[in-house]
């Protein structure tokens, strides 16, 4: 709260108050406001019982778990070189389609309901495996030849590289829907103090949850990871104090790209229907969420992406319907991005405070 | 610099976002969450309350037991008051492909789907056996025996007008050829195929599958049939023809020894390619079962364009089909979302548009079953013809199945904001509120949309019996897997 009071009263600066900070403020305020009334109607409506309302928030963090770990390639990258990396939810995708022939081949050989958990690290080792490669060889192939270049240059590769991406893979695998087969060991759900969640999901949110603790274990507690920390901060630092900078970099992409591997398997065991299309809204969203947490900053990618997916879930039931608009279930990614925009008025570097390398003058 | 940058990008994807999720079809505002979705209205708006007995105009459905399949009478006359979570789901021809049932196995055992019927005539045996020669499978969707009328149709009419002044070559004029389509009568596949003046050519046989064996895919389904509605084509406007919006819309002088071409605009990638693919596929037969030659001139189908499923493939389709003058006709499109911007476009040009698929009411004619009859749909074009029924005939068809043999009367509608589905939502829920139906939800999804669990969070707090979803792949698949995870349990007997 301390932190909103004083972000504001640095937005509040009575010299550069103009017009545009006032239509800003009152989007935001009038925002909130009908939020808080949209809420209100929709709860005391009735129209979704308390179990219900608990449902659509587990089923918000598996979703953010998901975007949460995405997040943070995005986050990483933005980090260390300064922009963002669309290419990321294209990494995501690779992961997500080249698990599924391991996991039907797994399926074909009766591995895959026989010995879950063994078949379930064999295709996340193939998601990783395969994001981490497609990562590092698009910073290879796209992004190291641009290191010098201002940063538009490497944003704008990187969206050819998605596209690159896509394609390739729709060619190479052909434009239809693979679907994942069905783990036996994850149907149905178990009920926690009252709480109903489903199998697949509590591993998707167990999962997610574990990445990231790791992540951050790594990031904080290794010598690799204070490389990766100290290249973030300073670059040309780094690299008079001895770092490898090139390597570092190199790493970033790893991590990122593991992180979106294992995304990809959870997004898998959620959703199970995959294609080349499928890294793009992901992708998207996932950005977002990065942004909505603080863009720079790992914790805040994490944040951003539960939030995200719970805002998701829970925003159309419960501020949409509230308006007794129709079809309101359409309209969930109006609710996250304008979720989106009301942080960015209130709280511009995202909730939990960007953390960008330092602009040299 | 950083900032800017960060605000254009979010600009950028807001706006992606919300092109996205509206589906193309609405553009919400930017900031406030106030968007008319007009789904909801319109299924209480369409019911006048008129008993089914209208005599003048109203298509009078024959007693629904007569020519009929009833293969499999369900033995389950009155469906037992559904359990606590216990639903009905139904699709519709959108999923009626190969693909989905590969997808969903086991899952989607049970689910219904309204559809167009499938001929039983032998011509319809031996085209199946050259389909399966050509291309090595069984037909992959439901749409191919009309995509092969609708090809066959156009030659007709094109033997009817062409002329020859003498030289071998051929000239024909557009104008004409769009009129001998609005008269012509033609024996094909599926039936007496007649034109009336919007442009709906078939006698819409509307039937109800049931998916019950794994193994057999598509075709199990295809085969499976529960009930017939053969409503009969209302004869207001057949063969009348209506105005041309100009009185010059050019002609195709095709030189001698050249070939007559014809394009196809399907969707013939991504998610829905069956639905494409299947009727490329029934023009392809057509072309062969004549030879390959047409008046003595090669016959060609020199252009396949992607429809994309979406109205910008059916804008940039038709468009690079305008730049070819040489295109006598087009089939297609395969979606009715591409066929609104498609037809708009290719009538402009004076090009005969015919579709094997497309079946939302707007693009030909709205309220057969009304007091007034059928009007032109907003997006009606001169030109544009279809074979497949119309989607208000569908609408009624799975409503009077739900509500008389499965005895259900609340259901829930989801569409994906796309004119087929919403057209057909409506119809639905217009039709099944006359019979005594309530619509207790009427809601959407995006297209592209992977999380069903809210919105069936609503069905299921909604107490419906059915949920009625004629959307299409992928968002089709997610809400079937996805059912049981908000407690909804598919009725599979």
């Amino acid at each position: 709260m301390a932190t909103l009071t004083k972000s504001i009263r640095t937005r509040i600066n009575l010299e550069r108050i103009n017009w545009i900070t006032v239509v800003f403020w009152t989007i935001g305020i009038v925002s909130l406001v009908l939020i808080v009334w949209g809420s209100f109607n929709s709860i005391t409506s009735g129209r979704l019982s308390a179990a219900q309302w608990r449902d659509l928030i587990v089923f918000g963090l598996a979703q953010g778990g998901v975007y949460a770990l995405l997040a943070l390639g995005y986050t990483m990258v933005y980090g260390v070189l300064g922009f963002i990396n669309f290419a990321h939810g294209e990494v995501f995708m690779s992961g997500a389609m080249v698990g599924f022939f391991a996991a039907s081949a797994l399926d074909d050989a009766g591995m895959w309901d026989n010995q879950p958990a063994l078949s379930l690290l064999i295709v996340l080792a193939v998601a990783m495996a395969t994001s981490m490669l497609v990562a590092v060889l698009i910073e290879r192939v796209a992004y190291r030849p641009l290191r010098a270049a201002p940063r538009l240059i490497p944003l704008i590769t990187s969206i050819g590289a998605s596209f690159f991406l896509q394609y390739s893979f729709r060619g190479l695998f052909g434009a239809g829907i693979k679907s994942y087969p069905q783990m036996a060991a994850l149907e149905g759900s178990f009920t926690i103090l009252g709480l109903r969640i489903l199998k697949s999901q509590s591993l998707v949110i167990a999962g997610a949850v574990l990445m990231m603790v790791g992540l951050y274990l790594f990031v904080e507690r290794t010598k690799t990871g204070k490389t990766l920390r100290a290249v973030a901060e300073d670059k040309e630092i780094a690299a008079l104090m001895g770092i490898d900078v090139d390597r570092a970099i190199v790493m970033t992409f790893i991590v990122g790209g593991a992180m979106a591997g294992a995304a990809a398997l959870l997004y898998s065991l959620v959703f199970r229907q995959v294609s080349f299309f499928t890294g793009f809204f992901p992708g998207i969203k996932a950005f977002t969420a990065a942004v909505l947490g603080g863009i720079g900053n790992i914790a805040g990618a994490m944040v951003g992406g539960l939030v995200l997916g719970i805002l998701e879930s829970v925003g159309p039931s419960l501020v949409l319907a509230g308006f007794n608009i129709p079809a309101f279930t359409q309209l969930k990614d109006v609710v996250a991005f304008l979720a989106l925009v009301l942080v960015l008025i209130l709280r511009p570097t995202g909730l939990l405070g960007e953390r960008l390398a330092e602009e040299r003058a | 610099m950083k900032r800017t940058l960060l605000f254009t990008l979010l600009a950028l994807l807001l706006a992606l976002a919300l092109v996205a999720c509206g589906g193309g079809a609405e553009e919400p505002p930017v900031e406030e969450p106030a968007v008319e979705e007009p789904t909801a209205e319109e299924p209480m708006e369409e019911v006048t309350e008129e008993p089914m007995e209208e005599v003048t105009e109203e298509p009078m459905e024959e007693a629904t037991e007569e020519p009929m399949e009833e293969v499999t009478e369900e033995p389950v006359e009155e469906a037992p008051e559904a359990a606590e979570g216990q639903i009905y789901l139904m699709g519709a021809d959108g999923l009626l492909s190969a693909t989905f049932f590969d997808n969903v196995g086991e899952d989607g055992l049970g689910m219904f789907f309204t559809g167009p019927g499938q001929p039983e005539t032998g011509d319809y045996e031996a085209f199946v056996a050259s389909y399966e020669e050509a291309y090595g499978e069984l037909p992959i969707q439901s749409f191919h025996a009309r995509a092969y009328d609708a090809a066959n149709m156009v030659f007709a009419a094109i033997e009817q007008v062409a002329e020859d002044p003498g030289d071998g070559t051929l000239v024909i004029d557009r104008g004409a050829l769009i009129e001998a389509m609005y008269q012509i009568e033609h024996e094909g596949l599926t039936g007496t195929l007649r034109c009336n003046e919007f442009g709906d050519c078939a006698s819409p046989v509307i039937s109800i599958y049931r998916f019950q064996d794994v193994d057999a895919g598509v075709q199990g389904v295809l085969n499976n049939v529960l009930e017939t509605f053969n409503f009969e084509q209302p004869d207001t406007g057949v063969g009348v023809v209506p105005e041309a919006p100009a009185e010059d819309l050019g002609q195709v002088t095709i030189a001698s020894g050249a070939p007559i071409e014809i394009a196809s605009l399907q969707a013939i990638s991504g998610p829905v390619t069956n639905l494409g693919t299947d009727q490329v596929r029934g023009v392809e037969i057509a072309i062969a079962d004549r030879g390959g030659e047409l008046l003595g001139h090669p016959l060609q189908l020199s252009m396949s364009e992607d429809d994309l499923c979406s109205a910008e493939g059916g804008t940039t389709g038709a468009q690079r089909i305008i730049a070819n003058p040489q295109i006598v006709a087009v089939i297609g499109t395969s979606c009715s979302g591409a066929g609104v911007p498609a037809s708009e476009a290719l009538s402009g040009a004076g090009i005969l548009l015919i579709s094997g698929s497309n079946t939302a009411p707007v693009l030909t004619a709205t309220g057969y079953f009304s007091e007034e009859g059928p009007q032109r749909g907003e997006a009606w074009s001169y030109g544009y013809f279809r074979t497949a029924h119309n989607d208000e005939f569908q609408g009624r068809g799975g409503a009077q199945y739900v509500i008389e043999t499965l005895g259900v009367t609340s259901a829930a509608t989801i569409n994906d904001g796309d004119p087929y589905t919403q057209g057909l939502t409506s119809a639905f829920g217009g039709s099944f509120a006359e019979f005594g139906g309530e619509v207790v939800l009427a809601t959407a999804v995006g297209a592209e949309q992977e999380d069903m669990r809210p919105v069936l969070t609503e069905v299921a707090a909604s107490g419906a019996e059915i949920v009625f979803f004629p959307i299409f792949e992928p968002a089709g698949n997610f809400i079937v897997l996805q059912a049981p995870d908000v407690g909804l349990e598919m009725i599979q007997e």
